[in-house]
């Protein structure tokens, strides 16, 4: 890949890759999981606020005020990555217990998950996650195993599945936008972050 | 490749060793570069019947040269040739026959190879991808263009374009392959704010290309929908002034986007585009300043990302039109006058004409108007102003450019007047605009060499000025069979095109009026004045006329002459200036024709023959062609007018002559008349016969009594025809008679050949005169031939009777006298034919000249008489009885009642 982009004559754009830049997709993915909830909760007549009492599917470490930006790039990593995993479970779970779906409601899903793994390849350039250690899996099987029971506890699931990629992908545009504010007074703070991590 | 031989050499003698070639070629089937070297080898196995030495190579039949082999050893030949054409070839390698084996053999010792040729891959160029956008987000689906050599299209070896997209820091690479110049990649999403690296490779036989590659952002490629639900709004209180909002196309999550917007007057394409560096970016809402008020404008936006070089433009949305609100007049109306000669001497017809100002904002209600006019009885310059007001109907001010007739107005010559006029619409009014029509003798020519001609579907034209101090302004008018327009020119303006709409084919009158301000009138008035004006006639394009003259003739025609007359063609049917007029006419075969000059409307054709049917007709010409009028026929006619009342005239004046001629002679002549229609005949009652002795001498003979026959002694009364006539129709009894009475008469004249010539009968007139002289003496006597006494041999042939005249004294006719009657006589004699060889003795008692006729004088006459009617007196004998039955009597009868006794 390498030898193919010399080829080419351009200079490779990795470094263009910014905070801003994943803010931006975060904010696209913070309005197609709006989207994809308003969407879902219509079709499948669910009130607004069920399962808003309950626990986060993703674990990560709580937010501290104490994080210091590079902690709270790696929090969001993690979290996103969780998030990722989920949702791509969700989705099979789904196709696997009510058939496979074509229409609006399949692409909205499809354009979170992939929004969401862009934010996450994103943020882990960013971080350069590629030198950090292994991301921890999500305890939610347990619950998805669970929802082989009831097709109505596998909604709600999913629903706060999608509800979980809501609140990460805000919290992503919150943390990225404020790094890329703090960017743009420091140019030399994503160098500092990358190479603390390695 | 040599593997490859031998494979293909085991595997045909596998199959049938009597088909083996001993020969084989390397490489087999070969793609080959154009434009580059290639060496074959000729391998020969199997057979020691030749050698490398007896090897050539053969190339689309023909044999390579030498100069190109190159011997490997015995057993192999390699040949090298430059490929440089596209075609595909054979190469042979065949050996020479220098043995009969080889000769037996033939198909053993050759064998081919088809070499295609092809181009390398060419770089694929200009790489260029755009992705669009369906509802609300942009479509995965990126497509690229690329440009190619062309030589991919080689049958042998076509050339494939993969185009590859890779979303980066994403592992995955969208690609797919095409034969052609473009191709679609579907991605998951599109990746917004994410690095694309796009590029295509060519590849065929001889290798692969690739093109440069596109590394740039996602967005780079977008090509949005234009803006949506644009809404324009007018504020009454801004006139200047529209609001336009819209919604825009994307989510601005997804793209920044910013706005392009442009706006024309309803109707035009002349948009304007507000500067890019006046609209925000990201924004949906803008509001267009300093327009026309009550104008209809059409907007238009479209959008692109608002990163620097990022991404198309999108299509323009639709247009959206709105009117803004209107305001009062900003600009003066536009007052023009039409003057023309009145009716009334000294006098002209003033039109004031007005249109909307340039700026009326607002539909123009009416027209305030300000009339000062100078009458001519007015000398003090005690004028006072006139106000009028025009209203408008809303179907005048529906066209602002329409013209508006405000007032009509007499003019003398010797006044002026001046002219104030306001617009008003519903806002408020314009400003003034003034004109003032000088004293026509004081109208002052400013303008002068005038020149118009037509360039590019235009009429431009150029004048002098002759002072320039005191021109305002110029007014350009042109006039045509359509209407009058007009345009202002500013006063340093000195050439200029008609802005109007001019057509082709029509004639415009065009003017240049100079505006001036000066003094004028009395009292002398400062005021802005129409001048005296150039004027000159121009089409912007000429044609051949649309009809022809129409000619008639103007009065009947003549014998060799007739008036033409036809009516000028009118304008609008003129379409250029005419040239000339060919008239046109023609008979039986020949036609002539006689040109004319364009001012020329009547002509007289002379030369016409009469009674002669003509066909004329008029041929209009301009520059740019003809045009026959209609035909008229005409005939000639066979008289000249007033030949006939001519010849009438001359035949009745002859007539009425010949008439008069007649009377007066038969005035002057009626004697003769007279004498020969109605004789006098002696009344025998007084004839001195009785007086009459055998023993009155008579006259000496004369040559011709030897002919002479019985004379017979008429009694009868003159005047008694009837008993005459009925004599003569019992002629031919009284012929016997005369016969049996001539015996009897022989004594008196001794006529007869026998007898003494001197015999005579004559009647004398009594008294003393008969006793003068026998030749005063006028005997009256018929004298009668007969072919003899009966039982007579005549000295002369019995037939032929001769007259002759008595010797008597008594005087002769008029007859006798004169030729004329003596023809008179003839001609009686012819009607007479019954009494053959008459001789008569007219003897008129009233005329004393005929008493005096002296018998001598008449002898010479008497012979030519008697000369002149013996012939006829023989054709006469001749004839038959029963034709001397159906003659008339004459007035000279024979004596039938015997004579008298002696």
């Amino acid at each position: 890949m390498a030898d193919r982009r010399t080829s080419g004559g351009s200079e490779p754009q990795f470094g263009k890759m910014s905070a801003g830049r994943a803010a931006s997709i975060g904010r696209l993915l913070t309005r197609e999981c709006c989207s994809l909830l308003d969407f879902y909760s219509k079709r499948e007549n669910l009130p607004a606020d069920v399962g808003v009492a309950d626990p986060r599917l993703v674990s990560v470490p709580p937010p501290s005020s104490q994080l210091d930006s590079r902690d709270q790039l790696w929090r969001l990593h993690v979290a996103l990555l969780q998030c990722r995993h989920l949702m791509e479970s969700a989705i099979a779970k789904e196709d696997e217990e009510l058939g496979v779906d074509a229409g609006e409601y399949a692409g909205l899903r499809s354009t979170v998950k992939e929004r969401l793994k862009l934010l996450a390849f994103c943020v882990s350039e960013l971080v350069g996650a590629g030198d950090g250690p292994a991301v921890p899996t999500p305890a939610f099987s347990d619950s998805l195993e669970r929802a082989d029971d009831s097709l109505f506890e596998l909604k709600l699931l999913v629903l706060r599945i999608f509800k979980e990629v809501d609140y990460w992908a805000k919290t992503a545009v919150a943390i990225l936008q404020t790094m890329s504010k703090e960017q743009a007074r420091n140019p030399r703070l994503r160098r500092s972050i990358r190479s603390t991590r390695r | 490749m040599v593997s490859l031989s031998e494979k293909h050499i085991s595997t045909d003698a596998d199959s049938n060793l009597e088909i083996t070639s001993h020969l084989v070629i390397t490489p087999q089937s070969p793609v080959i570069q154009i434009g580059t070297n290639f060496t074959a080898t000729c391998v020969i196995t199997d057979t020691a019947e030749t050698t490398a030495d007896d090897l050539y190579w053969n190339l689309s039949q023909s044999i390579i040269p030498k100069n190109q082999y190159t011997k490997i050893n015995e057993s192999a030949l390699s040949v090298t040739i430059l490929v440089n054409s596209e075609k595909p070839e054979w190469l042979y390698c065949h050996s020479r026959e220098k043995s009969p084996y080889i000769s037996v053999n033939k198909g053993k010792f050759i064998h081919g190879i088809l070499l295609t040729k092809i181009y390398p891959p060419d770089k694929p160029k200009n790489l260029t991808c755009i992705a669009t956008q369906e509802k609300a987000f942009i479509l995965p689906n990126l497509k690229c263009f690329w440009e190619t050599a062309g030589y991919h299209t080689n049958e042998m070896s076509p050339t494939t374009y993969t185009l590859h997209v890779e979303v980066m820091l994403d592992d995955q690479v969208y690609n797919v392959s095409t034969k052609g110049n473009s191709a679609q990649v579907k991605m998951a999403i599109f990746p917004h704010h994410m690095i694309l690296d796009v590029w295509v490779v060519a590849r065929n036989h001889l290798g692969s290309k690739e093109s440069e590659h596109l590394n740039k952002d996602a967005d780079w490629f977008v090509k949005t929908n234009p803006p949506s639900g644009v809404k324009v709004l007018s504020d009454q209180t801004l006139p200047t002034s529209l609001l336009i909002n819209w919604t825009p196309p994307i989510f601005r999550d997804y793209l920044i986007l910013k706005y392009q917007i442009r706006y024309c007057p309803n109707g035009s394409d002349d948009w304007i585009n507000v500067p890019v560096v006046d609209i925000a970016e990201d924004i949906q809402s803008f509001r267009l300043q300093n327009l026309q008020p009550d104008t209809v404008y059409a907007i238009q936006i479209r959008c692109k990302i608002a990163k620097k070089d990022h991404g198309y433009w999108s299509d323009w949305s639709p247009r959206v039109t709105k009117k803004t609100p209107e305001d009062r007049p900003t600009s003066k109306p536009d007052l023009w006058t039409i003057i023309a000669d009145s009716e009334h001497k000294n006098e002209r017809e003033v039109t004031l004409i007005c249109r909307d100002p340039v700026f009326s904002n607002g539909r123009i209600t009416s027209f305030n108007l300000e009339i000062q006019t100078q009458k001519e009885n007015i000398g003090n310059g005690s004028m006072a102003w006139g106000y009028i007001s025009v209203n408008r109907s809303m179907a005048d001010s529906s066209q602002s450019q329409m013209v508006t007739i405000l007032k009509k107005i007499s003019l003398p010559y010797q006044s002026y007047m001046m002219v104030h006029v306001t617009a008003i619409n519903s806002i408020g009014t314009s400003p003034q605009e003034s004109l003032g029509i000088p004293v026509k003798t004081h109208e002052r020519n400013l303008v002068e060499n005038l020149k118009v001609w037509p360039q590019e579907g235009q009429l431009f034209l150029k004048w002098n000025a002759t002072s320039n101090s005191s021109v305002t302004e110029f007014i350009v008018e042109w006039v045509s069979g359509i209407g009058i327009d007009w345009q202002r020119e500013n006063r340093n303006t000195r050439q200029t095109a008609l802005k109007g709409n001019i057509e082709k084919f029509i004639c415009y009158k065009i003017s240049v009026y100079p505006i001036y301000y000066g003094w004028n009138g009395k009292p002398a008035t400062y005021f802005k004045w129409k001048g005296k004006p150039a004027t000159i006639e121009a089409f912007l394009e000429e044609g051949a006329p649309l009809e022809g003259p129409s000619v008639r003739l103007n009065v009947k025609p003549g014998r060799n002459e007739a008036e033409l007359v036809w009516n000028e063609i009118p304008l609008h049917k003129r379409q250029g200036f005419i040239t000339n007029y060919t008239i046109f006419y023609s008979s039986s075969n020949e036609i002539h024709e006689i040109t004319v000059p364009a001012n020329i409307t009547s002509y007289v054709l002379t030369s016409l023959t009469g009674n002669t049917k003509y066909d004329t007709w008029i041929r209009a010409s301009t520059i740019r062609g003809s045009t026959n009028g209609t035909n008229h026929s005409f005939t000639t006619l066979k008289y000249a007018p007033g030949e006939i009342e001519m010849i009438v005239v001359g035949v009745s004046l002859s007539f009425l002559f010949v008439v008069l001629m007649t009377m007066l002679l038969c005035i002057y002549k009626r004697d003769t008349i007279k004498k020969n229609f109605w004789p006098w005949i002696p009344n025998p009652g007084e004839s001195t016969i009785v007086n009459w002795s055998p023993d009155y001498p008579l006259k000496p003979e004369t040559p011709k009594e030897n002919c002479l026959s019985d004379i017979s002694v008429l009694d009868m009364d003159v005047n008694d025809e009837k008993s005459v006539l009925e004599e003569d129709k019992a002629n031919l009894a009284l012929k016997k008679d005369k016969y049996l009475s001539e015996e009897h008469s022989s004594g008196i004249g001794g006529s007869s050949c026998m007898s003494s010539p001197r015999q005579s009968v004559s009647d004398s007139d009594e008294g003393g005169e008969i006793a003068e002289t026998t030749a005063s003496t006028v005997q009256y006597s018929s004298v009668v031939a007969s072919s003899g006494y009966k039982g007579q041999t005549p000295c002369v042939p019995p037939q032929q009777v001769i007259f002759s005249r008595s010797e008597s004294t008594q005087p002769l006719l008029d007859s006798e006298e004169n030729p004329d009657i003596v023809q008179e006589g003839s001609r009686q004699s012819e009607l007479f034919p019954q009494v053959p060889c008459f001789t008569q003795a007219a003897w008129n008692q009233d005329s004393a000249s005929s008493s005096k006729f002296n018998q001598l004088e008449m002898e010479p006459q008497e012979a030519l008489l008697s000369l002149d009617l013996c012939p006829l007196a023989e054709d006469s004998e001749l004839t038959t009885p029963a034709d001397r039955q159906s003659a008339p009597v004459s007035s000279y009868m024979p004596q039938l009642c015997g004579y008298r006794s002696q």
